[in-house]
């Protein structure tokens, strides 16, 4: 009882912390030209990527809110929004020389730890840019490159300019257009031709200023026959006013390459988030996009993977829970553009008192490609008689070669389950924590264990709290 | 078994409170939008035939379910050939609660076809105990068709059965292997597997009807 209080108690105040900051950057309010031209100068960047922000801001102006979108955005204020703010140009490599407030954010979501445990690399960004970045030596001397953004950029442009931007362009939307005008942070990875890591690379973003935008942009190249697991953990402190998300990430996976890419997305019920995540899959190459969705006030993220090479293969899980007036609209694409190509889709979702949980995803098989095939499942649980759940498939396919399918099911937990295990001496909560975990249980042993046990844990600890 | 034809029952509006029985629906103009209504205690069975003549062909129908205990079968049968344009929208709606929907949708395209089916089950937050289906097996004969399948959902009550599913392909590569190792020529073995896809719906049509006369 004890250790239910005390989970409990750590769980009202997980997400509170917040700390006074005294930033070196600050790029004011609003968005202007000039925002765009500070930013840039402030991190030292050459001639051409000023001109990509420039040319993303146009797009950005110009571009209007995709008339999609199932929530009301007029509380994000976007004049009112800051896009820009640092206190070191620099991350650190060494824990010791964080500077304490932020130690003590990232201190408390165990990144020392888990760094120690099972990683072989941690970044970890704070507002804008990142604090602390370490990549084991020994990966180093292999010719592993895990920096940040502007890190990548200036340092190792060769490698990374070509594909910078081409996998999900500026144009391809508002937000990727957003988030080309003033990204900052985010990780640049490249594993080199063979190299396999054992162990995962990690990111942390945390958002800790109010009224803050976020705008990570992640591009991560694995060379021919490479395989490497990124996971992603985002935060953020509860506050009045809302807060924006909006990052793009670029997978570039050369032939018979692989990449597993985990995000768990816990950031409060004040954040937007409104991400653009694609990857290009060559000749054999597999893409895996595990995706857990727990806070935010409204979440639009629809990985998508192209299947470029032949016999390449896309794999998409997804669990999103969706609270009391949090809008979770998740999916997956999978677009087959070569012949003998393969990907599935699952993805789970939980509505809970009036959460509304979507799947939104497009399959299409191109009329070159033979041979493709697609399999998509969803499956909703509707926890509370005002819970709402919506589907909105496409499957878009031309040619008589190709076999793509979708299934979805919609359902409830019954009195008779809850009945049966409080015959067994379950209070109500456990038992539908019990219920709601043994729903998800098949996808959760997809992510790696440490994480897989934290999100029952935090799952459990939701269905206490509703 | 005894059928009634829709077409001469349709007001202008097009929103018709539907009487129980065995319903054929065949003979509409090429777009034609109308909304069934389904009152409590009606049972209703209805098939749909669509891509025997017109080149560009529109259907919008909303099945409105009123009442409770109301149940609701429809199959749909879309035959394009040549190059033929045929879009359905098909919404399933539940106002009231213990009533049940099921519609099951077949469709082949041939040559350059183009099809378009989106469907939607929408149900209110009075609709508890609901049940609702939505299944849709599409057929493409040609490379230069193109099948389009939107299944959609919205569930606004938590007590419900729902649940739907679409899938788009061509012939199996097995099953024509078969049939050709005995000796039946391509064009034969696609008619034939043609055919036996759509049976299911067809086999259910009047034998009158234009679209069963062929077989």
């Amino acid at each position: 009882m004890s250790e239910n209080s005390s989970m409990e108690e750590e769980f009202a105040t997980s997400g509170n912390f917040s700390y006074a900051m005294d930033y070196a950057h600050d790029a004011g309010r609003g968005l202007r030209e000039e925002t765009v031209r500070y930013i840039s100068k402030v991190k030292g960047e050459p001639r051409w990527l000023l001109n990509f922000r420039l040319r993303a801001l146009k797009i950005f102006e110009a571009a209007p809110i995709p008339p999609w979108i199932p929530v009301d955005l007029t509380p994000l204020q976007f004049d009112q929004i800051r896009y820009y703010l640092a206190k070191d140009q620099e991350p650190k490599r060494r824990w010791e020389d964080v500077p304490d407030e932020i130690k003590a954010t990232f201190d408390r979501l165990g990144v020392p730890e888990n760094e120690r445990k099972f990683l072989a690399g941690v970044e970890a960004q704070f507002d804008s840019e990142m604090a602390y970045a370490n990549l084991r030596q020994s990966l180093t001397e292999r010719g592993v490159i895990f920096v940040n953004s502007t890190e990548g950029l200036l340092q190792h442009e060769s490698v990374f300019r070509p594909h910078f931007g081409k996998v999900v362009p500026a144009a391809d939307n508002k937000f990727s257009a957003l988030n080309g005008a003033v990204f900052s942070g985010g990780s640049f990875i490249y594993i080199p031709k063979g190299t396999k890591l054992d162990q995962p690379l990690q990111a942390y973003f945390r958002i800790n200023a109010e009224q803050f935008g976020q705008f990570e942009r992640t591009l991560i190249i694995v060379d021919e026959d490479a395989e490497v697991t990124y996971l992603e953990g985002c935060t953020a402190p509860r506050f009045e006013s809302s807060a924006l998300h909006a990052a793009v990430v670029e997978l570039v996976v050369m032939p018979r390459a692989k990449v597993q890419y985990i995000t768990v997305q816990n950031w409060s019920s004040n954040v937007y988030n409104l991400v653009t995540k694609r990857g290009i899959a060559r000749e054999s190459a597999e893409i895996r996009w595990i995706d857990c969705n727990i806070g935010s006030r409204l979440t639009m993220k629809y990985p998508c993977v192209v299947l470029a090479g032949t016999h390449a293969r896309g794999e998409m899980v997804s669990i999103s829970v969706a609270h009391h007036g949090q809008y979770q609209d998740t999916g997956a694409k999978m677009i087959h553009r070569a012949s003998h190509t393969s990907s599935h889709v699952m993805a789970k979702s939980i509505s809970i008192q009036a959460g509304v949980a979507a799947y939104r995803g497009i399959t299409r098989a191109a009329k070159s490609a033979k041979n493709c095939k697609n399999y998509t499942r969803c499956d909703a649980l509707m926890i509370h008689p005002e819970s709402v759940s919506k589907t909105h498939p496409t499957l878009d396919v031309q040619g008589a070669l190709s076999q793509v399918q979708h299934e979805a099911t919609v359902s409830r937990v019954s009195d008779e389950q809850i009945r049966y295990l409080r015959q067994r001496g379950l209070g109500e909560s456990q038992a539908m924590g019990l219920l709601v975990n043994g729903f998800l249980n098949e996808l959760l042993r997809e992510f790696p264990m440490e994480y897989g046990v934290e999100l029952k844990r935090l799952i459990e600890m939701e269905m206490e709290q509703r | 078994m005894e059928y009634k034809k829709l077409s001469t029952m349709l007001p202008a509006d097009g929103i018709l409170n539907v009487p129980g029985g065995f319903w054929f629906i065949d003979d509409l103009p090429a777009e034609a939008s109308y909304e069934l209504r389904l009152d409590a205690h009606v049972r209703c069975k209805f098939i749909l035939h669509l891509g025997l003549q017109g080149h560009r062909i529109r259907r919008r129908v909303i099945f409105s379910i009123c009442g409770e205990n109301a149940k609701l079968d429809a199959h749909v049968l879309i035959q394009g050939a040549k190059n033929q344009c045929i879009e359905w929208v098909g919404i399933q709606r539940h106002l009231i609660g213990n009533a049940e929907s099921n519609l099951f949708i077949k469709s082949t395209a041939e040559n350059a076809v183009e099809i378009s089916i989106i469907s939607k089950i929408i149900l209110d937050a009075n609709a508890t105990k609901s049940c609702a289906y939505f299944q849709n097996k599409n057929l493409i004969l040609s490379n230069r068709a193109h099948v389009t399948a939107r299944p959609e959902l919205e569930i606004f009550a938590n007590d419900v059965h729902c649940s739907h599913g679409a899938a788009i392909g061509g012939i199996d590569p097995m099953e024509e292997f078969y049939l050709r190792s005995r000796g039946i020529s391509q064009r034969a073995v696609k008619a034939l597997l043609q055919r036996a896809f759509a049976e299911e719906i067809l086999c259910q049509m009047p034998n009158d009807m234009p679209c069963n006369q062929a077989r």
